[in-house]
């Protein structure tokens, strides 16, 4: 009996360690949905890895067995957001539906939060997922460390009809290794009943200067209206706009931080404390829950800012349809983008890396299903035939649009490296202390080439 | 005194425990101890995640305890620390002794719950519901006060909401904590004083908190090593993704290196946070005593 009771009890121990074992596999509830290469050792013994082989089937694999292929694309924010986009892909190229079954992952809340799954996922061999949206920010870093999938082949047919500001979104030393998910110049975005009411007329407004005076003009004849809101921290792109208008860099090309030498960092900090000082304009800070009620009760009447920024309006605001206009930035501070824009990358190691660079090139670039996307979402298309194409010159929420191509002449992307991601909230919490009067501007300068140098060294190194 | 076994027998009944501490060992060395010394080892490079990794020595922690914004964060964190600390362990240990006495004791169903509810809120949820409560404009706050205070748009009152976010998150765990703490003292301790004529002030001060010490003791260690790993409230409070450093607790150094993709950096802060955790237990089982 006793010994029944012994043997009873190291089968359940042994049964019990398994277990625990199998409950320790290397993916997440999101990974596990894409399948694995390499199923945890329990699955197999378990007899239950067949439905994770089929899911990562390679594509020659699957088109053999006549089945489709698992696509699988790492998003952040809402999957829903992007779902009803792929099916517009997928009834254009009904070919592609036949042959894959394309699923959106959320990888996190953030980008910052996809790039960190994406090294993660890089560091520990985990099966990658074909498609990665990630912002121009975090592209250096993953381009520069040759772990991106070049997309020359995939992208040639269109390339004629691709846009520059989008070019320069694909590329990293000459070869394309991304496609743009939207490319965004900097516009300003104003409504035209109030403007119109005070006599501004953003084409007149050309230098830093006169954007203050209409900021004035507005808040004098409107005073609980505001025509932009600077209040501190600052987001991270008001930074990276402004040093794009200012040919600021952190670090010259060794890599060597020369925040404090940089006239062109030395200018944005300057600007950006102008524009925070100004008591025509609002201290509420972007993202805050004010933020987005200021443009319901007329608090905020105009916004500088990246060309996402009209999807969000159309959303928070419907009603006020028809009564925001476009315009482009005062032309001292126009040059630049918002961190150039949101792009698809596809990892070199992903199961089906050149099906998806066909499935994203269609996606980014065939004028029809940018036509469809256009209608659900608003999202201007980075061709050259939609910027003289009249369907996209003007919107029912916007008026004329055509502001938003011409916005793109001024495109140009901010010189990211592989440790911008780092280098970024390390010279914004310096932007605020020099804004708040904390620090003198060499003073908050001198202390972010010495963080920059502490915590990163050389970002090409 | 009873004689050990030995031989087969002996042997036999030494290993059966150790068979059954098998299960916990393996998972505990595979997913706990294995990636922690490699954490250590890793602090010792510099290293992206993938790719090639560099040997630096001790430089990841050179860097870290010269680095200016390391020192704001951790003094951050014990802000964070400091100012919850108190009002949770005083509003939790109140509540606990109120819920015992005589006359709340039958609407214990009733308080218990409702105290321990923020417990068991989400924290991103209580976060969120915080960012309404005191929001600039449209916040409840300000707008009962008429005024328009910017509790998480200005530096100098940002860290005030976090502190009140933990708090209020804080009150019902402890209480359950206290309350269990409580239940261990005999009645007839308790009685005893009452016929000695002590007052229940007395009671409080010369029975019910001398003896209450080794839960003072825990509840005061538990919550030293759960604030200084401090990451969600300030982080989903205070903005969209990760809160501006002037604010940001510790692990945010932590956080920040690895979305920067400076994963030996990281290790190191995570290790550099392992032996403040470390001194700082000792220091309070010090303080009440604990080695007695």
């Amino acid at each position: 009996m006793k010994k029944r009771n012994k043997i009873v009890a190291l089968l359940l121990t042994g049964m019990l360690t398994l277990s625990m074992l199998a409950g320790c596999g290397s993916g997440t509830g999101d990974s596990a949905q894409a399948g694995t290469d390499a199923p945890a050792p329990a699955e197999e013994e378990s007899g239950d890895a067949a439905p994770a082989e089929q899911e990562s089937k390679p594509a020659e694999e699957a088109a053999v067995d006549g089945e489709k292929i698992k696509m699988t694309m790492m998003v952040w924010g809402n999957i829903d957001d992007y779902t009803p986009s792929n099916e517009v892909l997928l009834k254009t190229f009904p070919e592609l539906a036949e042959k894959i079954d394309l699923q959106v992952e959320l990888g996190g809340g953030g980008d910052a939060e996809v790039a960190e799954k994406f090294r993660l996922m890089l560091a520990s061999g985990e099966e990658l997922p074909d498609l990665i949206r990630l912002n121009y920010t975090q592209f250096p870093e993953f381009a520069d460390a040759g772990v991106l999938y070049d997309l020359a082949d995939a992208v040639a047919p269109y390339e004629g009809d691709i846009i520059d500001a989008a070019k320069s979104l694909m590329t990293w030393n000459d070869v394309y290794y991304a496609v743009p998910q939207e490319v965004k110049p900097k516009v300003w975005l104003y409504r035209t009943d109030i403007f119109a009411d005070c006599g501004v007329d953003p084409a007149q407004v050309k230098t830093l200067d006169d954007f203050l005076a209409a900021a004035k003009t507005v808040n004098d004849k409107y005073p609980d209206s505001y025509i932009e809101n600077y209040g501190t921290p600052l987001s991270n792109y008001d930074l990276t706009m402004m040093l794009c208008a200012t040919g600021g860099t952190f670090c010259d090309e060794e890599g060597n931080y020369h925040c404090a030498t940089d006239e062109g960092v030395r200018k944005a900090f300057e600007n950006l404390k102008k524009l925070n000082q100004c008591e025509a304009l609002s201290q509420i800070q972007e993202w805050s829950a004010d933020w987005q009620a200021g443009f319901a009760n007329d608090v905020l009447v105009s916004q500088l800012i990246g060309g996402w920024m009209k999807d969000h309006l159309m959303n928070w605001t419907p009603e006020n349809s028809g009564k925001w206009g476009m315009a482009m930035w005062p032309e001292e501070i126009a040059t630049g983008s918002e961190s150039g824009g949101g792009i698809w990358v596809i990892p070199k190691d992903a199961p089906h890396a050149a099906e998806a660079a066909d499935l994203i090139a269609k996606f980014a670039f065939d004028p029809e299903v940018r036509k469809g996307v256009y209608d659900l979402t608003g999202k201007i298309p980075p061709l050259i035939s939609a910027s003289q194409d009249e369907y996209y010159l003007s919107s029912e929420y916007f008026g004329d649009t055509s502001a938003y191509f011409k916005a793109m002449e001024n495109f140009s992307i901010y010189p990211y490296n592989p440790a911008s991601s780092q280098e970024i909230p390390i010279v914004a919490q310096y932007l605020t202390e020099y804004i708040n009067g904390t620090m003198d501007l060499d003073a908050a300068l001198k202390a972010a080439d010495a963080d920059l140098q502490n915590q990163i060294g050389n970002p090409y190194q | 005194m009873k004689k050990v076994k030995s031989g087969k027998n002996g042997k036999k009944a030494q290993t059966a425990p150790w068979l059954f501490l098998l299960p916990f060992i393996l998972v505990y060395v595979g997913t706990f101890l294995y990636p922690a010394f490699f954490s250590l080892y890793l602090s010792f490079f510099k290293y992206k995640g993938y790719g090639e990794a560099k040997f630096v020595g001790i430089n990841n922690y050179k860097s870290l305890l010269t680095y200016r914004t390391m020192w704001v964060c951790l003094g951050n964190t014990l802000f964070y620390f400091i100012t919850s600390y108190i009002p949770t362990m005083l509003i939790s240990f109140l509540l606990a002794v109120m819920v015992r006495s005589k006359t709340l004791k039958r609407f214990q169903r009733i308080y218990k719950p409702v105290i321990f509810l923020p417990q068991i809120c989400a924290v991103v949820a209580a976060s969120l519901l915080f960012q309404i409560i005191f929001g600039g404009k449209v916040g409840v706050i300000n707008q009962v006060l008429g005024t328009e205070i910017p509790f998480l748009t200005d530096l100098r009152y940002m860290k005030w909401p976090v502190s009140a976010l933990i708090t209020w998150r804080g009150i019902g765990w402890y209480f359950v904590i206290f309350l269990a703490g409580l239940t261990s003292i005999s009645e007839e301790v308790e009685e005893a004083a009452m016929v000695d004529g002590a007052t229940p002030f007395q009671k409080l001060v010369k029975i019910i908190i001398p003896l209450m010490k080794p839960t003072f003791m825990l509840t005061s260690v538990t919550y030293a090593i759960g604030s200084l790993k401090l990451y969600t409230e300030p982080n989903v409070l205070l903005s969209r993704e990760e809160a501006p450093l002037q604010v940001a607790p510790y692990i945010n150094i932590v956080t920040t290196n690895v979305n920067g993709g400076n994963f030996g950096m990281a290790a190191a802060a995570g290790w550099l946070l392992v032996l403040l955790i470390l001194g700082c237990t000792l220091l309070q089982m010090k303080a009440f005593g604990g080695e007695d």
